[in-house]
């Protein structure tokens, strides 16, 4: 047992940085259209949850649950499974997910007018900005050539990241279940990116700890006003 | 495109290591031609620097990318290479190699080398099978078991093969240090032609037992990690190179790495990984007289240590 301690993350790595950016460049030649789908569904949720709660929630969970399901098939069971024998099991977690979110999109709803202030909402719309904008162009920023790009409905990074908004924003019941996986994929993701000297590492663990607090802060807001009605 | 067959590529290969081993277990096959050490259990000579795959050549369909491979491999067999290493483990790496072998007039020096990696020894003869078409070669060379996984049923599956004339060798593999216990045991009782292990000048390990026993026992040795991941040539290239590192015909710190490895008379080769050709160029010139003697190499470690 004590063999599992000698191992480092970099011995489960089997691709360098380069090929894992050049993986993106061909990746988003060979699906251009679906690419442009994928970020014209990411600039859509920005609009329609730009204002007092999200228009259309139902069509925007199913449609989130659509982009994890085409990254599963064409990200991690094809592309990526060239590089690293583990991603068509990935890939299976992300259809799986992409099932759990379609499921959630019957229940999915906006900002009930109730809840009054809630932290929640701009956390949300701010993962939901980080994922379809600001990842885009942290990479440009740290050099990425913009053909390499990884973008939200297509690449797995700003997707996690903006379905972590997404599902603040929209609420479904039983929102832990389509959480979890995009919590794992947080946390592999950041040490695959770690090892092959990513700079945006941190930041996926960072968007998942941010949707984690605001689910606590909403249970513990919940049961503290239960206590109230209940002693009133 | 014009391929040796096998048998072809044999009696090359044989006939470029004739003149027989020398005490020192090394084979200057010709003036040009990188030295060489027999394979104890046959005599076959071996290039004593080699090639790895990890990560370097896991680059999928990326055409720009497996053009740079092209001409490493191109790189490699021009300075008289000979083994090159993979395994299923490493993504595309198998697949690559068998497309740009296909691509290029591969000479008779290529030994080569993958592995048997899967924790069920049922599935092992279909994941053969699978290296064996990714590689598109005749017959491979030498497969080993990857880091132990399963060793007992897949030795027995590769000691068939090797019997039906399906394979020419048979090993096993470590990484890291890892497993040194049982792999001795492994080397005590089981007729087994090849080990590879992490051997190098920072990670000196296998001198104390595995070493002794792979010479004592007529198994040859695969030094893998030679630069430790990288980690070892950053370090040394920090500083300038040592004034003995002309008295062993080194230019540069990767050469003086290899050279370490492939001098101690146990090892009898090293694959180092690189994704540049004029790295190769580099870890190809450590196959060349003059080698560092027993007491060179303590200096050599010494000092290494001091950096």
């Amino acid at each position: 047992m004590t063999e599992w301690l000698t191992y480092s993350a970099s011995d489960f790595i089997p691709f360098s940085r380069g090929i894992y950016r050049r993986l993106f460049e061909l990746y988003n030649a060979r699906y251009w259209p679906a690419v442009a789908i994928g970020l014209g569904v990411g600039l859509a949720a920005l609009r329609l949850c730009g204002g007092r709660g999200c228009s259309r929630p139902g069509l925007l969970m199913a449609a989130l649950g659509c982009c994890w399901i085409w990254i599963a098939w064409a990200f991690f069971s094809a592309a990526y499974a060239e590089l690293n024998w583990a991603g068509p099991y990935v890939g299976g977690a992300f259809a799986l997910n992409g099932l759990l979110l379609l499921a959630a999109s019957a229940s999915a709803r906006p900002r009930p007018p109730s809840t009054g202030r809630d932290i929640g909402d701009p956390i949300g719309y701010g993962l939901l900005v980080a994922g379809v904008v600001l990842w885009p162009a942290a990479l440009l920023a740290f050099g990425r050539d913009w053909r390499g790009l990884e973008l939200f409905g297509t690449s797995p990074e700003p997707t996690v990241l903006a379905t972590f908004g997404l599902l603040l924003l929209l609420r479904p019941r039983g929102v832990w279940a389509p959480a979890l996986i995009p919590g794992l994929w947080s946390l592999l993701a950041a040490v695959t990116l770690r090892v092959i000297d990513e700079p945006l590492w941190p930041v996926l663990p960072a968007g998942a700890a941010a949707f984690v607090a605001v689910l606590v802060s909403r249970v513990l807001r919940r049961r503290r006003s239960t206590r109230i009605e209940t002693n009133s | 495109m014009q391929r040796f067959a096998p048998d072809r590529r044999r009696f090359m290969r044989l006939l470029a290591g004739a003149g027989g081993a020398l005490a020192t277990g090394l084979t200057p096959a010709a003036t040009s031609a990188p030295l060489s050490k027999p394979i104890p259990s046959t005599g076959e000579p071996l290039p004593v620097i080699g090639m790895g795959t990890w990560i370097t050549f896991n680059v999928g369909d990326d055409p720009r990318a497996l053009d740079v491979r092209a001409g490493i491999l191109r790189a490699f067999f021009a300075a008289g290479g000979g083994m090159i290493d993979s395994s299923p483990m490493y993504g595309s790496a198998e697949a690559v190699l068998g497309k740009l072998l296909r691509r290029l007039d591969y000479p008779p020096t290529l030994f080569s080398a993958t592995k048997v990696w899967t924790r069920s020894g049922d599935d092992g003869p279909a994941e053969i099978a699978a290296s064996q078409a990714l590689w598109g070669l005749p017959r491979m060379d030498l497969f080993q078991v990857h880091n132990l996984l399963a060793w007992r049923a897949h030795l027995e599956t590769l000691q068939q093969m090797k019997a039906d004339g399906a394979l020419r060798y048979l090993g096993m593999t470590t990484s890291h240090g890892r497993r040194h216990d049982e792999l001795e045991r492994i080397m005590r009782e089981q007729p087994i032609d090849f080990v590879q292990l992490t051997y190098n000048i920072a990670n000196r390990d296998a001198e104390r037992r595995l070493l002794p026993l792979a010479r004592e026992r007529g198994i040859a040795v695969i030094a893998n990690r030679p630069f430790g991941g990288g980690a070892l040539v950053d370090r040394a290239q920090r500083h300038p190179l040592p004034g003995w590192a002309a008295e062993i015909g080194c230019g540069n710190w990767p050469q003086v790495l290899l050279k370490y490895i492939v001098s101690h008379p146990a090892v009898t080769c090293a694959i180092p990984a690189t994704s540049r050709v004029e790295h190769m160029q580099e870890n190809m010139g450590a196959a060349h007289e003059p080698l560092p003697d027993a007491a060179m190499r303590e200096r050599m470690a010494a000092d290494f240590a001091r950096l």
